[in-house]
């Protein structure tokens, strides 16, 4: 009777930590929808941050626990004079801090051939914009996306909206080094990010 | 045959000016020997802490063997010839007894069978054969020897008196042509002058190399100190150690393996930049040594903060440390979040086998003086990373 208890509890806790495996691992990356109001810059373009996701494939080639954090934005120019054609979508819309530090952003260290490939090819600058379109655009950082990961948009505070924060990843940690397994990324700091 | 003596000479107590220069040699010979392996040490520093360590006790060795070669000398020099009898008439007038120096035996010379003769300030005994008593009370015949007394080593009036006798009791052709003025003015003309100085400077000199190679911080630290350039402390948790461009503080310290199974420190530490300068950089003021004389070997050895390669090992898993110190500008005032400040999880290396290191906080590259930097202090903190709680 003994060793079939011990035969079912040694099942039982198999299948539960591969089941927490299973969701948590899967949730990192998908899509995060956000709904915040609508800010303006001086050039009278219009911007929504509308979600961020970390991209699952590629990865950073420097360091397999990094991950790229891709932040979705819009920008819409109806209310952009005729005459202004030369203005430029302004990328200060948002930005993401990495354990408290701005990221570094993906353009500054990925090849122009990676980048010019899905699911890269949105985070691009966009200049000579026209009136009356919306432009749909990506801001993409490198982050470890076990620490403590802020999203800040409209930083500048551009008229329309105060800058906000939105925390993406706040660790939970007893003894401040390494997470909780409670934590929704303990299993992906746990070697998780290889699969 | 009985030891009975007349006319005996003496040594005299020795001259204290010749211990000087004997000391002094001694003392510059082992600041010599000290200092080449202080010079070898330095070759082979770097990550090779068995090395540092095993000159650092050669040296330490040579010191000690050096002051108890110094004792040894005294005890010698003390023992040896002071106040002992040199030589001396035999009371029968058959000849002379003179001290071989083999266990101090006294030897007997017949007068026939032996010639004195004085060279420049020596007397030399001349025999073609000795005799003395063995342990068991037995006449043992010596062979024919010569034996160099230095006049300088007896006392002068008792051989005056040795040497009226003996040209009294020996035959014409073998007396001795002694003129005391004569050998005093010959002793003066080549013997040293200022012995005590020389050999007082000889001390000095060694005691100095000795002292800069084993102790290096002691010269320099003083220094240092005293411009509160550096900062020797031990490492307290929760205390707020102060620059002119920042104040950090430890909150918590652990040990742990990597998962390679390598010996790895983790300080929690936070941060505050108090200045408005683009080119702060908390990644590369910190350090740790396993030497404390780290500044005065402009950063050999020091070790930097290991950046996101490594996973520490939790509960038997190896895990990643979050919020770790990987850039170099993390809390500049114009890249953070929180205008400056942060906690961020700093990981080094450790040494297996060291229970004492130094975490280093320096604000500048170690090839110039500390003096020269422009964030100061430099903290140099004491922990045994034995002593730390192990991470779980």
């Amino acid at each position: 009777m003994k060793k079939i208890t011990l035969v079912l509890l040694t099942m039982m806790s198999i299948l539960l930590e591969s089941g927490i495996v299973l969701a948590d691992t899967n949730s990192l990356y998908d899509l995060h929808p956000i709904q915040t109001k609508n800010f303006y810059d001086d050039s009278e373009i219009e911007y929504k941050v509308t979600g961020y996701q970390y991209l699952k494939d590629p990865v950073p080639l420097t360091d397999n626990k990094a991950r790229y954090l891709i932040i979705h934005c819009e920008a819409n120019t109806s209310d952009l004079s005729k005459n202004s054609s030369d203005s430029i979508i302004n990328s200060d819309v948002c930005k993401v801090y990495d354990c408290g530090h701005e990221a570094v952003e993906i353009e500054d260290v990925v090849p122009q051939k990676v980048m010019k490939k899905q699911p890269l090819k949105n985070v691009k600058s966009i200049n000579k914009v026209k009136p009356n379109k919306i432009y749909k655009f990506d801001y993409g950082v490198i982050v470890y996306p076990y620490d403590k990961i802020i999203l800040k948009i409209n930083p500048y505070n551009f008229q329309g909206l105060d800058s906000q924060k939105i925390i993406i990843h706040a660790p939970d940690s007893k003894n401040g080094i390494v997470l909780n397994s409670m934590d929704s990324l303990a299993d992906y700091a746990q070697g998780g990010f290889n699969k | 045959m009985k030891r009975e003596y007349q006319n005996s000479v003496f040594f005299k107590k020795e001259d204290k000016k010749y211990y000087f220069i004997g000391i002094g040699f001694i003392f510059l010979l082992c600041g010599i020997t000290t200092h080449l392996l202080g010079s070898l040490e330095y070759l082979y520093l770097g990550d090779q802490d068995e090395v540092t360590w095993f000159y650092h006790e050669m040296m330490m060795c040579c010191v000690i063997s050096s002051i108890a070669i110094v004792l040894i000398f005294f005890m010698v020099r003390k023992n040896r010839l002071n106040k002992r009898l040199a030589f001396a008439i035999d009371k029968s007038g058959q000849g002379i007894w003179l001290n071989s120096f083999v266990n101090l035996k006294m030897i007997f010379i017949p007068f026939s069978m032996l010639e004195i003769d004085i060279v420049h300030a020596s007397i030399i005994f001349k025999y073609k054969h000795a005799f003395y008593c063995n342990s068991r009370g037995r006449m043992v015949v010596k062979k024919g020897k010569k034996e160099k007394i230095s006049y300088q080593l007896i006392n002068e009036d008792q051989f005056d008196r040795f040497v009226k006798i003996y040209n009294l009791m020996s035959d014409q052709d073998k007396k001795v042509d002694f003129d005391k003025a004569e050998i005093n003015q010959r002793i003066s003309k080549y013997s040293i002058k200022h012995l005590k100085g020389i050999g007082t400077l000889l001390s000095i000199i060694g005691i100095v190399m000795i002292t800069y190679n084993l102790f290096p911080l002691a010269l320099d630290s003083v220094q240092l100190n005293t411009n509160n350039v550096v900062k020797y402390q031990n490492l307290k948790l929760n205390h707020t150690y102060s620059t002119s461009k920042a104040d950090f503080k430890v909150n918590k310290a652990y040990v742990a393996r990597n998962e390679k199974n390598q010996k790895i420190v983790i300080f929690n530490i936070s941060f505050k930049e108090k200045s408005q300068d683009d080119t702060f950089n908390i990644f590369s003021n910190l350090y740790i040594s396993s030497d404390k004389n780290i500044l005065q070997e402009q950063g050999t050895g020091a070790k930097p903060p290991v950046r996101h390669s490594d996973m520490v090992m939790s509960n038997n898993h190896p895990t990643a440390i979050m919020n770790q110190l990987t850039n170099e500008q993390y809390c500049n005032k114009d890249l953070s979040a929180s205008g400056g400040t942060g906690t961020y999880n700093v990981v080094f290396k450790l040494s297996d086998f060291k229970n004492k290191d130094y975490l280093v906080y320096t604000g500048d590259n170690f090839e110039v003086h500390p003096k020269s930097y422009e964030e100061k202090p430099t903290y140099i903190l004491k922990f045994n990373p034995n002593r730390l709680e192990v991470l779980q």
